[in-house]
């Protein structure tokens, strides 16, 4: 089994910390394993190759404090799950992608309404994000990409 | 001729016409002859009436000016900026219904689809017999109101050049469903099809309160007040005096809260929707037992299929299609929507690489909607941060009427050629290949909590009744507790219509607004 590094912090310098470095190490690891890049369909890059951090500080700034709470504690449980769901003692941040995978797809299908909530919640809000990127947005609209536009969004090797 | 080229109708207003609150640096004291609260369907047509008939008018209006030119493709900027709770909004209860409104000059006629129904005959005959409204609300009386907001708004049915693939679908395979699809009427001119309605129009062709009535009010000398939330009306001596409000912002958490007051000379129209109207008439004093009660709503579901020929929903007018056969027999209202891939995603199953891969076949997706004309009641309170709690269940015969609703639509997709649908409910697999599986919906448990709702059609709350016994306002639109003080959003439906609101709204709006300018209440004392 592969266990992928644990993700760096988004390259960009930019306004408040939503959360603590953590959190954002977490949040990489539980929203990349809900957007990942396919290539094979054309999408090169997934949520973590794009401004992630940036989204997460202009998101929590937008919302009402409420709400931005909860989703943090989603992200927060997510991130403390897999001793629960795969039997490791990790966070997502230390699981393979097979693991994450297994741990995102058992919550997503939970029974229980207000676990299976946490995954739709984050991917609801997050699609705003990851779905207005600028390959998403070409193929949706049968166009090819902006390449200018991919390396705006931060893409650290498109450069 | 490009966006930059143009001129739009909310540009170039006239100098000191609108003042915005996010820039506001000093209080505001002023004097008007009728304050209206809020700029949408309901706010935006009172304050036209007004104006046209020669009054001073104020409009105030929480949220700030998205103009044509600003408009945002992008749906996180949209939801930011022109949406209460940046699109957060729930109804809470046995499971955590969405909810959306428009927080922004023009209100939700700024992110609606346009859609234009006159009010059914049995709602005027329910709300006759039912509820004793017959002696001001009739199909007679609203006529000559209707006709003018559809000739104000051209009205009419999708052209050819705008109606795009998902819609035309609909329109031609509905008798294969055993029912009649037909084009929507729209309020909008020159639609160019750019299916973008639900994050603004950008180039003004929908007819929003926006592009119409408020810049028209403001060109014959009203003002709007942007960012700026009323707290309270002002009552005095059991009649609405006036406002006080303070200055907000686009994101509410940075507003600097500097005082707005302005008196009104011959009394207030509240037009602040049907969620937030109970809780600002609550903050004003006004006590009766129905305030907040019996809210409801036309809760919907929606579900794409997926077809080998490309659809192109980023075509079409936005929502162009719907058939109304089963609002008498089954309380559900059929329609198409086009949505953006940021708003799609929702609707697709799956996480990780099966997601994003399905993602990529949306240009091959049509998605159809259910609006269920639900029997629910629920409730608005108020709760922490100045925001409203709205509590709201559906019932056992509201889902019967989603799931029915539901296996209708995916029969539908696949008579239309659609080779997958996806329905979006839990226990039901995320995707069905054949008519055959639409079985399966059939057999969904009725839980609400396993069916992806979402509520916009919003009704109830602060109802109208003959006496203050029965509801809070009465049948001269005025409330019971205050004179002088006019109801005029869709809180004082006594029912939920079962079609799409808008143009019900802006009828009674106009309705009350003429009624109270040829007989308005003597001038206030200072
Ligand atoms: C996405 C969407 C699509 C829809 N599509 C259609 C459609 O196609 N056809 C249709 O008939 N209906 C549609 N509707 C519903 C329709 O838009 C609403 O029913 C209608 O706009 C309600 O009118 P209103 O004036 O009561 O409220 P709104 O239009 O929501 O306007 C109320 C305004 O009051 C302001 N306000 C609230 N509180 C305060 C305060 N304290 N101080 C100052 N201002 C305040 C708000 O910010 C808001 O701008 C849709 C709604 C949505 C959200
Ligand atoms: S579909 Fe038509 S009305 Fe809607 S945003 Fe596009 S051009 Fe405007």
């Amino acid at each position: 089994m592969t266990v992928t590094p644990p993700p760096t912090l988004a390259t960009t310098t930019h306004g408040p910390k939503a959360m603590t470095s953590i959190e954002y190490t977490w949040a990489r690891a539980t929203l990349g394993t809900i957007f990942p890049a396919a290539p094979e369909a054309g999408i090169t890059l997934g949520i973590v190759d794009m401004e992630l951090a940036v989204f997460i500080d202009e998101l929590a700034s937008a919302l009402p404090s409420l709400t931005w709470f909860g989703l943090r504690m989603f992200l927060i449980i997510i991130a403390l799950s897999p001793l629960f769901i795969v039997g490791r003692f990790a966070t997502m941040a230390g699981l393979g992608e097979a693991d994450r995978d297994r741990v995102i797809g058992t919550i997503g299908h939970s029974n229980i309404y207000l676990v299976r909530q946490m995954v739709l919640a984050l991917k609801a809000t997050f699609a705003m994000f990851f779905a207005g990127g600028e390959e998403l947005q070409a193929v949706c609209r049968g166009r090819e990409p902006d390449r200018s536009k991919l390396v705006a969004l931060g893409r650290k090797t498109a450069a | 001729m490009s966006a930059e080229h143009s001129v739009f109708p909310d540009d170039n207003l006239p100098e000191g016409s609108v003042v915005d609150g996010e820039t506001l640096e000093r209080a505001i004291d002023e004097t008007f002859d009728f304050v209206v609260v809020g700029s949408g369907a309901a706010g935006g047509t009172a304050a036209w009436t007004l104006v046209q008939a020669g009054y001073s008018v104020a409009i105030v209006e929480e949220g700030p000016w998205v103009k044509t030119r600003e408009v945002d493709r992008r749906v996180f900027k949209a939801f930011q900026r022109a949406f209460r709770e940046a699109g957060t909004q729930v109804l809470l209860g046995n499971s955590i219904i969405p909810l959306l409104q428009g927080r922004c000059v023009g209100g939700s006629t700024l992110v609606n689809s346009a859609i234009v129904w006159r009010t059914p005959d049995d709602v005027f005959d329910e709300w006759k017999k039912d509820w004793g409204l017959g002696s001001v609300i009739t199909e007679a009386a609203l006529e000559p109101h209707f006709a003018a907001i559809e000739e104000e708004l051209k009205v009419h049915a999708v052209l050819d050049e705008a109606l795009g693939e998902n819609n035309r679908l609909f329109v031609d395979n509905a008798f294969k469903g055993g029912f009649v699809g037909t084009r929507m009427r729209r309020y909008e001119t020159g639609c160019k099809g750019s299916a973008q309605c639900l994050t603004g129009c950008p180039n003004a062709a929908k007819q929003g309160m926006n592009v119409s009535y408020i810049p028209w009010s403001l060109r014959k000398g009203a003002r709007i007040f942007t960012c700026a939330r009323v707290d309270t009306i002002d009552i005095r001596g059991g009649r609405a005096v006036g406002v006080t409000a303070s200055s907000s912002h686009t994101n509410p958490k940075f507003a600097k809260k500097v005082p707005i007051v302005l008196h009104a000379r011959r009394g207030v129209f509240l037009a602040a929707s049907t969620i937030q109207t109970p809780n600002i008439l609550r903050r004003s004093g006004v006590k009766n037992a129905h305030l907040g009660e019996h809210f409801m709503a036309h809760p919907g579901l929606g579900m794409p299929g997926i077809f080998d020929h490309k659809v192109d929903m980023h075509f079409g007018a936005t929502q162009g299609a719907e058939t109304i056969d089963f609002r008498k027999s089954d309380r559900f209202k059929l329609e198409t929507i086009s949505m953006q891939p940021e708003l799609a995603a929702t609707r697709i199953p799956g996480v990780g690489r099966e997601l994003v891969k399905r993602l990529t076949t949306l240009p091959h997706a049509a998605i159809w909607v259910v609006q269920i004309r639900a029997k629910a009641q629920g409730s608005i309170r108020p709760t922490f941060g100045d925001r409203d709690l709205v509590r709201y269940s559906m019932a056992k015969e509201d889902m019967v009427a989603a799931r029915k609703a539901a296996a209708l639509i995916a029969r539908l997709l696949f008579e239309s050629g659609a080779k997958e649908v996806w329905p979006g409910i839990h226990g039901v697999p995320e995707i069905i290949r054949s008519m055959d599986d639409v079985k399966l919906i059939e057999a969904a448990a009725l839980d609400s909590k396993n069916y992806s709702l979402i509520a916009s059609h919003l009704f109830g709350a602060a109802r109208m009744a003959q006496s203050e016994r029965d509801g809070v306002v009465g049948l001269d639109f005025s409330t019971h507790a205050a004179k002088g003080l006019y109801v005029v959003d869709s809180s004082i439906f006594p029912t939920n219509l079962g079609v799409n609101p808008q143009h019900s709204i802006m009828g009674l709006a106009r309705l009350a607004a003429t009624r109270v300018a040829a007989s308005p209440l003597a001038v206030a004392a200072a």
